[in-house]
């Protein structure tokens, strides 16, 4: 009792166990909770096990998973249909006997694993109703079918064998399985909250699976307060609201959380409002233009424990690039020039850019201050494909903050060359300010000796835009690896300026899966390598093609 | 903005102590039902500052509150109900928040207060 084949959707494969671990933490029942490796030790296999204490517990656990399928209580599986119904057969009768009595009505569901069957078009029925006769000499239903709402439900699962899989890997063995369904994910929130029906959006808006997937790991819920310290549109407090949680959005920039803009059909203006209105949630509890940096939560005492759960997505991308307070216009004399009188109110302050790693750690610290114990901080971070390019440039480590315990860190990638990193912090332990300046200024050293360069970002784009060996660019006419640039010795000196003829940028754009044209396209200060990353950045929850990711694993339908 | 959000805010404006609590000039208000959440209410009413709730509430038009936190074990529904309406469901759409210490306002406009600081101002 207690075990159940956990079979997953084959998507998102870093994210599907963390997620149900979270939910499973949410239950209370998280630490009782044990995984068994699929058959046939493939990792990557959707068909993992998963040790729940209770059945209700299991319901509770799966109900708002969005990358778990099902919760089966598996009657029989095996290779070929004998081996499935010997184990049928000798799995105990007093625990079959319930669920197919007299007087019972139920339903069987083919649910296969790369491949598809159907019925004829005489009996569109006829493959779930082959599957029953094949179970026949081991099991009979005594209850009623029911289409509509069956008491039970029975999933026959098979999966196919290598011939028959389309672009999904071939190393997971194929299967035979029948079971009782305990519970299942749901994802019906995706077509609710989909992007493309959704009248406010911005260029950087959450996809809704993976929203509601940072959603399920911070564990939003009825009665406690999310905080997106960069709302933008709200994509990811709309994921919250939609589990219940009370919001709270700010951002650095007014025009995304307050003008909005015109609905094109009706001439409406549509804003972060409307759009928690068009869905009927509860609308955000606050709205606010602040820094995070440089942010306006109250020094006092009783701030601290307010939030239940912090969400983010950080501006690691160059369209939607890091800014803070703090762009000073100096005068000749040095001093920062005044903004004259007649000029405050409507004074647009110039903003600094904001070096990635500075914004991870006001992140961390601010939540860590906010959070209530056992609250949660969820936010991606960007992350090198390579293992042993992460390693060498240092990417590979996640942040870290005394208070903040880390829970959960799953990788997305986008390209062959990079991706992202979901990382999930709970808070542990009370915030210490002495504490946790201490430890933030023991980081800032030791990423600039580690690194020797002290911001994640520029490291990051190292790895971007460093073409791989003999890939043409980046080797020289000797066939020796060009070495990596470091920063300060480009032709740029670091900073963002236009490099559109540059070979690497293309070379990136190509790695990036941004599609085709070069650099230079995005006008103004965007070009060449920036656009390759904006682009990169956009292209979450794009469909790519295929041949330009060659290292994902996974069917993308 | 409602009044659990004003709670938690403070003016970081350059020379401001602590810039809190901030007062509130009203210009246009709202007011939306939200369902009542008691164990919500509860633990967020044990956290806030009751001093700056009951005076922002009182800038609202929502007097009548309490002079001192009240023992929330002793407090009936109808009560709760009442500080539920002035956390939860009183909205200043327009308006200005204002730093008790230097004066400086910051507009509210659709709702969102605007808390960015302009150059000269951040320290």
């Amino acid at each position: 009792m207690g075990w159940y084949l956990c079979y997953f959707l084959h998507r998102h494969l870093d994210f599907r166990r963390e997620e149900l671990q979270a939910l499973a933490d949410m239950a209370g029942c998280g630490a009782d909770i044990k995984w068994r490796e699929p058959h046939g030790g493939v990792d990557h296999s959707p068909f993992w096990r998963v040790y729940i204490p209770t059945e209700e517990l299991a319901v509770e656990v799966c109900r708002r998973s969005v990358l778990t399928r099902a919760l089966i209580e598996v009657w029989g599986e095996g290779d070929t249909q004998e081996e499935l119904n010997a184990a049928v057969k000798a799995f105990p009768d007093e625990r079959k006997d319930p669920y197919i009595a007299e007087g019972t009505t139920f339903k069987v569901c083919v649910e296969d694993f790369g491949k598809t069957e159907h019925g004829t078009e005489k009996n569109p029925w006829s493959h779930v109703v082959a599957r029953i006769d094949a179970l026949k000499p081991v099991l009979q239903f005594r209850g009623r079918a029911r289409m509509k709402g069956p008491q039970h439900l029975f999933w026959s699962i098979e999966s196919a064998n290598a011939d028959d899989l389309k672009g999904v890997p071939s190393d997971i063995p194929p299967r035979r399985y029948f079971g009782r369904v305990v519970a299942t994910g749901d994802r019906s929130p995706l077509s609710k909250y989909d992007l493309k029906k959704r009248r406010y959006l911005g260029p950087t808006s959450m996809d809704v699976e993976m929203g509601l997937i940072m959603c399920n790991m911070i564990q939003a819920r009825p009665g406690g307060v999310v905080w997106d310290p960069f709302c933008g549109t709200g994509s990811l407090l709309i994921n919250a609201a939609h589990f219940g949680a009370f919001t709270m959005g700010s951002d650095i920039d007014i025009r995304v959380i307050k003008w909005g803009k015109k609905d094109k059909r009706t001439g409406q203006n549509v804003d972060v409002w409307t759009n928690f209105e068009d869905y009927g949630l509860e609308p955000p509890v606050g709205l606010l233009r602040m820094d995070l940096h440089k942010h306006s939560w109250t020094a006092l005492a009783h701030v601290e424990g307010t939030l239940q759960g912090v969400v983010g997505d950080p501006p690691y991308g160059v369209r939607a690039g890091g800014r803070k307070s703090g762009g000073r216009k100096r005068g000749t004399d040095g001093a920062v020039k005044p903004v004259p009188e007649e000029h405050r109110e409507n004074h647009i302050p110039s903003t600094a850019p904001y070096p990635f790693s500075e914004c991870m750690d006001d992140l961390m610290d601010t939540s860590a201050r906010l959070l209530a114990m056992g609250g949660r901080l969820a936010f991606f971070i960007p992350a090198a494909a390579d293992p042993e390019d992460a390693a060498a440039a240092g990417v590979d480590s996640v942040p870290s903050h005394p208070a903040l315990k880390l829970r959960a860190s799953s990788v997305q990638l986008l390209s062959g060359r990079w991706g992202r990193r979901l990382v999930t912090f709970e808070k542990v332990k009370p915030y210490d300010a002495a504490i946790a300046k201490a430890a933030r200024e023991t980081l800032r050293e030791r990423r600039k000796t580690e690194g020797g360069v002290e911001d994640l970002l520029e490291r990051m784009r190292e790895i971007v835009y460093q073409p791989r060996g003999g890939d043409g660019p980046g080797v020289d006419e000797d066939g020796n690896a060009k070495p990596r640039r470091k920063r300060g010795t480009g032709p740029s000196g670091g900073k963002f300026t236009p490099t559109p003829s540059k070979p690497e940028a293309a070379a990136a754009l190509r790695a990036a899966g941004g599609g085709g044209g070069g650099g230079g396209s995005d006008g103004g200060s965007g070009g060449g390598e920036v656009g390759a990353m904006h682009r990169a950045h956009s292209a979450v929850g794009v469909k790519m093609d295929k041949a330009k990711r060659p290292e994902f694993r996974g069917k993308n339908t | 903005m409602r009044l659990l959000t004003h709670n938690l805010l403070a003016s970081n404006v350059k020379g401001a102590k602590t810039g809190f609590p901030l007062k509130i000039h009203v210009f246009v208000q709202e007011e939306h039902e939200t369902a009542f959440n008691k164990a919500f209410l509860l633990a967020t009413l044990r956290k806030i500052n009751w001093i700056a709730f009951r005076e922002a509430a009182d800038s609202l038009g929502v007097p009548n509150l309490p002079e001192l936190p009240p023992d929330l074990d002793k407090c009936d529904d109808s009560m709760l109900r009442k500080y539920h309406h002035a956390l939860m469901e009183v909205h200043v759409k327009e308006g200005y928040l204002i730093c008790p210490d230097t004066g400086r306002r910051f507009p509210i406009t659709k709702g969102i207060p605007n808390m960015l600081l302009n150059e000269d101002e951040v320290c």
